[in-house]
């Protein structure tokens, strides 16, 4: 490949990348000053939003980092092809089960998985079972099921388990063909980012 | 701090020094890698954090019972189901919300819907999920979860009634 027709490729990606980063400046910036503007406007309901928000900051303040070390040691240690055996095409239903266990450990909310599951498919997982990962981490957390327990009772709660289980398996094979470009081989793909290798 | 976050934290140190005992070159690698992460998805993560305070202080619980609870049957599950997928609560207000919604006569299949939309999918979390997983992937799954999240309601409330 000629420089010259690398050079407009990593441009346009550069290009696009600063795009995206203006997008959620301009999410943030609305958020936040909705956050100010309401609390100086409606009398007494301030106080309860910052309160939430200011919890919810100290909760991500200690879980987001440590997420986010753990995936960085995952890239640099992990062989690709170690995670391609176990999660990558010809995993089968084993992967699918290990991928859905991973996303029972209590981490914290859904947004905390996305940087874990992209770390996962660089390294070659299968869509199908990245996509049981994150579905697994968002339904099958163990404290939310315990104030599910609490609130709504026994039988809600072991009734939507056991539903959302069983459809996850279904949602994940169905997701990996909406997900397949034509011409695309769905084994990943050389996004970079890989660190030492 | 939470349990959660403590078990996190230690379990993220143990891996740490572990690996600074292997290779002192690979664990600067991977914390660049961690840092590099962390400044893409900061705006991102502070924005939902907002919002988050923005729904807890100013949506009062009465707008939802009232959205939620008036309508029965699929049309129910179906508002109850969107609403969810909007909105993002933490769990220590949600259940008891949806415990309230119940108490005020909504039906399981609306409660199911909107617990089960509110845990898999996030409105709030959409730039963030594009912008890792990208824009095919984040719509793939958010649709599938939203479908999931309608026939999990609809078979509870076969099965539990109402």
């Amino acid at each position: 490949m000629s420089d010259a027709r690398v050079a407009p490729a990593q441009e346009n990606a550069r290009r696009s990348r600063r795009r995206k980063v203006r997008w959620d400046l301009l999410f943030l910036a609305a958020a936040a000053a909705a956050l100010v503007a309401l609390s100086l406007t409606v009398e007494g309901k301030g106080d309860r939003a910052w309160r939430a928000s200011l919890e919810n900051l100290r909760e991500m303040a200690f879980i987001l980092p440590a997420v986010l070390v753990i995936m960085g040691l995952f890239m640099v240690w992990v062989d690709r092809s170690l995670v391609v055996k176990y999660l990558g095409k010809g995993s089968g239903m084993r992967g699918m089960l290990i991928c859905i266990a991973l996303g029972t450990l209590p981490t914290g909310p859904l947004y905390v998985g996305f940087p874990m599951a992209a770390a996962l498919l660089k390294k070659g997982a299968r869509v199908s079972n990245v996509l049981a990962f994150l579905c697994s981490w968002a339904a099958l957390s163990i404290p939310a099921e315990l104030m599910e327990l609490r609130f709504l009772g026994w039988d809600f709660m072991l009734a939507r388990l056991a539903f959302t289980v069983t459809l996850i398996v279904p949602l994940s094979l169905v997701g990996e063909r909406l997900c397949a470009r034509p011409g695309e081989t769905g084994d990943g793909g050389p996004t970079g980012a890989d660190g030492a290798e | 701090m939470s349990w959660t976050a403590v078990g996190i934290d230690s379990v993220a140190l143990v891996c740490l020094l572990l690996s600074l005992l292997k290779s002192r070159e690979k664990t600067l690698t991977a914390l660049r890698i961690a840092w590099n992460a962390l400044k893409r998805l900061a705006p991102g993560v502070l924005a939902i954090i907002a919002v988050i305070g923005l729904i807890v202080g100013f949506v009062p619980p009465s707008w939802i019972l009232s959205a939620v609870g008036s309508e029965r049957g699929i049309l129910g599950a179906m508002a109850a189901a969107l609403l969810g997928a909007v909105l993002f609560i933490p769990g220590i207000i949600a259940f008891p919300l949806a415990a309230s919604l119940r108490s005020m006569g909504a039906g399981t299949t609306a409660v199911a819907a909107f617990i089960t939309t509110l845990t898999m999918i996030g409105f709030v979390f959409l730039p963030l999920e594009i912008k890792e997983l990208g824009r095919r992937f984040t719509l793939v799954r958010n649709g599938l979860s939203f479908l999931a999240a309608l026939v999990v309601a609809l078979l509870m409330g076969l099965v539990l009634g109402g």
